[in-house]
């Protein structure tokens, strides 16, 4: 025991010493993101992941550093204390953006190293402002604030170093009130007045490219036989960019394409490019800090999928370290571990071109017939309804009036077990079969796959050397299968009478509009009449069946042009006047009258001929 | 009888107001919440719903003449979902067949007199009748066809018993008059008829319910 007792105390300190050490020693990466789903496990168990860039500089302490995920962070940020880096993942994929407003990133009196790592700084007055900080290091940013704005203004912050950067289209590229600069390896493309403030001393600026300019400011010299001043810098050549041009900046990539003057020709200061290992090149993308992540691949597309063959085409990504593509597939969204395709399994490999093929991909096996159908009648519809059958990807509903020996029409239906066949005719017999469907999907995403990702050291998608997933296709594949037809079942339209049966304020039918409202006693006698002489005989019912078809259209047209309603209500007159007799008076009566109309007939007939024989005479 | 008896004490019960306290700082309003059941009146609802009742929530506010009259509005709905009967099925079938779905609801507004039975301030039991006018408005969807809606005039008759709680809690009582100024909270059931007879289809919709509450003076 006494042996193991120097080691029992410096185990004692250690504790201790790690107990009083202040906070600022323990430095924290603080990580930053959109969506609360983005953020890391390990950021979620000790509280330090954000979806505020600005709550998260708040709570940092000196020594943290911020980490910063791929997104749009909108504002004006400002770091006041000593925190060591702030930093994208991926370059081209995490902006900061002033909104057309301020600066978009402001270092105030910091007055230890900070480092400011792959971002992209766009729309705003200034990109970043440093203020009385005297060790800031910027790399790998790229820098499109706009043609009036500035993307670099250092004020009172000597020794700054400003390595691997592209500046696009902005008025000023770097404005400094001091001369102890170091520009290394940055692309000043389309600067609109100055890409460099001319206070700076030549004797920091070495291999960079300026393209387009307004003025480059120092007097740089690009004699490359000037051996005591030619620092490596280029001017007036193409950086070829892949996409600076687009209104949406999520499109904007800074990649190299294979024709750039600027591929391996930087400064071996900035350590050689993380993405193949050769010698840096120039701009967001060389040197050793550089994102190994291509860009997306975009415009996925099917073209004329066939159920045995894919064809699949997409835009070419032109960043010269893209060696190739992997295709994905599979047969769940997200999932793509297929095997099944001709051309082998989950991921293809395509080099050289846009476009490949998948087929004979599986196709799914008949699902069986459903079962439970039921149909419920309604007003000129059925209501149709059975249980899912496992494995279906649709359905097929087959109606037919009864007196057809075959289904003439069916529905499709996706996913649901219940559909309304409408249009139909009340009180007409309709047979109803319902079968099964089903058809194999695949989904299928693309990525870019840089040359060091299709050698032995591999790639994962969106993490190292091989781009996120494309947005995601899918098509059907392999043969339709359709189950056999369930048994039929019979059943006719019928209109649906609620209880109890109360009038609507809105009339729809025609007495409804020409007497005004519907409790109207014409109107109730001849529904009076409906109820009793017509629904209870077949020539009645389909006769209110066409009235239920075309009496609120009639009844539309005469509300709007309601000066013919005096006319309608005097035709409708004496159907209201048989409706009120055949409805309200007794048997007794009916036949005391039809007698008294009888004699009535047989006095006029005599008394005309009477009047003829008269005449005769 | 019934009838007879509830003429009797809508008579009787403001008699009570002159054997009262003179009025002080007495409350005027009253605002009451209350659920319970509603039967309609309609005579075959049971067939077509599928129970003799139907779930009904209202909300009043009245205003107290005297502590022992008042008149008030009052809003309330209630709804069932039901079937219909298809026409062509039933005169087939020469019965009913009942199919489809029906959803029938209705918003009774009632203005009401009320009189209650109250002589003391802090009288526990305080019996009440009244009555008034209602509007009903109904609304029904049937399915596949559309909606029906409308209104139709009747009146409405009610009595019941309202119970003093500010006894059981003093504290409470006194902090919702000092935090809201509830003087008295009293915890009522009531029975209520209503007619209203929508004229076209001489349909009742009225009919009658048993609700209880809580009841806020203020």
């Amino acid at each position: 025991m006494k042996k193991d007792r120097p080691l029992f105390m410096l185990a004692v300190a250690v504790v201790l010493f790690t107990a009083i050490l202040p906070k600022s020693v323990l430095a924290t990466t603080r990580v930053v993101v959109t969506n609360a789903s983005q953020c890391p496990a390990d950021a979620v168990t000790n509280g330090t992941c954000y979806t505020s860039l600005a709550v998260a500089i708040t709570a940092a302490l000196a020594g943290d550093s911020i980490e910063i995920k791929p997104g749009i962070y909108h504002g004006n940020f400002t770091i006041n204390q000593n925190i060591t880096q702030i930093s994208g993942d991926e370059t081209g994929r995490t902006f900061l953006t002033g909104d057309g407003a301020g600066t978009a990133l402001t270092i105030g009196s910091v007055p230890g190293t900070i480092s400011i790592r792959r971002l992209t700084f766009s729309n705003a007055q200034t990109g970043i402002l440093a203020q009385n900080s005297p060790a800031i290091t910027m790399t790998n940013n790229a820098f499109q604030v706009g043609s009036n704005n500035t993307a670099i203004q250092l004020a009172n912050s000597p020794n700054a170093n400003i390595t691997n950067n592209t500046f696009y289209l902005d008025a000023n590229g770097i404005i400094s009130d001091q001369s102890t600069v170091t520009i290394v390896n940055n692309i000043f493309s389309n600067q609109q007045t100055t890409a460099i403030d001319a206070r700076i001393a030549v004797t920091g600026i070495s291999n960079n490219l300026f393209f387009t300019y307004g003025s480059i400011g120092p007097a740089i010299s690009f004699v490359t036989t000037d051996t005591a001043n030619y620092k490596g810098n280029l001017r007036d050549q193409d950086p070829k960019l892949v996409n600076i041009t687009s209104t949406d900046q999520t499109l904007w990539d800074y990649h190299l394409q294979a024709t750039s003057p600027c591929i391996d020709t930087g400064n071996a200061s900035a350590g050689n490019d993380s993405v193949d290992g050769s010698a840096p090149d120039l701009g967001a993308y060389g040197g050793s800090f550089a994102d190994t992540i291509p860009f997306q691949v975009s415009n996925v597309v099917l073209t004329s999928p066939t159920t045995s063959v894919l064809s699949i085409t997409w835009n070419a990504n032109n960043a010269y370290t893209v060696a190739g593509y992997h295709v994905y597939y599979g047969s769940a969204s997200g999932v793509y571990n297929g095997t099944g395709a001709s051309e082998g399994p989950s991921p293809l490999l395509v080099t050289g071109a846009t476009t490949t093929t998948l087929s004979n991909l599986p196709s799914a096996g008949p699902p069986s017939t459903p079962t439970g159908l039921s149909v419920s009648p309604l007003n000129e519809s059925l209501a149709i309804s059975w249980t899912a059958v496992p494995g279906a990807t649709g359905y097929k509903v087959y109606y037919a009036p009864a007196s057809l020996a075959t289904p003439t029409a069916f529905i499709e239906v996706d996913g649901a077990t219940s559909c309304l066949v409408t249009n139909l005719t009340n009180s007409r017999l309709y047979n109803v079969q319902v079968s099964a469907i089903s058809q194999e999907a695949t989904y299928i995403a693309v990525t870019a796959v840089d040359k060091t990702g299709l050698s032995a050291g591999g790639s994962t998608p969106g993490v190292s050397h091989e781009s996120a997933y494309s947005a995601e296709v899918t098509a059907g594949t392999g043969t339709v299968q359709e189950s056999p037809l369930s048994p039929v079942l019979q059943e006719y339209p019928d209109p649906l009478i609620p209880y109890p049966n109360l009038p609507t304020r809105q009339g729809c039918f025609i007495a409804t509009a020409a007497f005004g409202y519907y409790s109207d006693p014409n109107v109730q006698a001849l529904r009076d009449f409906r109820d009793r002489f017509l629904v209870t005989n077949g020539p009645g019912r389909a006769f209110v069946g066409w009235y239920y078809t075309h009496g609120p259209a009639a009844a539309a047209w005469l509300n709007d042009h309601p000066g013919y309603k005096p006319v309608v209500r005097l035709v409708l007159l004496p159907a209201v006047g048989m409706s009120l007799f055949l409805t309200k008076t007794s048997l007794a009566v009916k036949i005391s009258t039809l007698l008294l109309a009888a004699c009535l007939v047989v006095l006029l007939v005599q008394r005309k001929q009477l009047s003829r024989q008269g005449g005769s005479r | 009888m019934k009838k007879i008896f509830f003429l009797i004490l809508l008579v009787v019960l403001p008699i009570s107001a002159f054997g009262a306290d003179p009025s002080e700082d007495r409350p005027c309003w009253s605002f009451e919440a209350k659920g319970g059941s509603f039967a309609p009146a309609l005579p075959e609802w049971r067939q077509y719903y599928g129970k003799r009742s139907m779930p009904e929530y209202a909300v009043s506010l009245a205003y107290k003449f005297l502590r022992q009259v008042e008149i008030g509005v009052e809003g309330g709905a209630s709804t069932a979902k039901g079937s219909g009967y298809e026409l062509i099925h039933s005169q087939n079938a020469g019965q009913p067949v009942y199919g489809g779905n029906v959803t029938y609801t209705i918003y009774p507004v009632n203005v009401f007199v009320l009189f209650r039975g109250i002589v003391n301030e802090n009288q526990w039991l305080v019996p009440y009748v009244g009555g008034g006018f209602t509007r009903m408005y109904y609304e029904e969807k049937i399915e596949g066809q559309g909606t029906t809606h409308g209104r139709t005039d009747g009146y409405n008759y009610r009595g019941g018993l309202q119970l003093l709680l500010d006894g059981m809690d003093r504290d409470a009582a006194n902090n919702l008059y000092l935090d809201y100024g509830v003087y008295h909270t009293y915890f009522f059931v009531e029975a209520e008829k209503t007619h209203a007879v929508e004229k076209s289809s001489s349909a009742d919709l009225g009919g009658t319910a048993y609700l209880m509450g809580l009841l806020f003076e203020f």
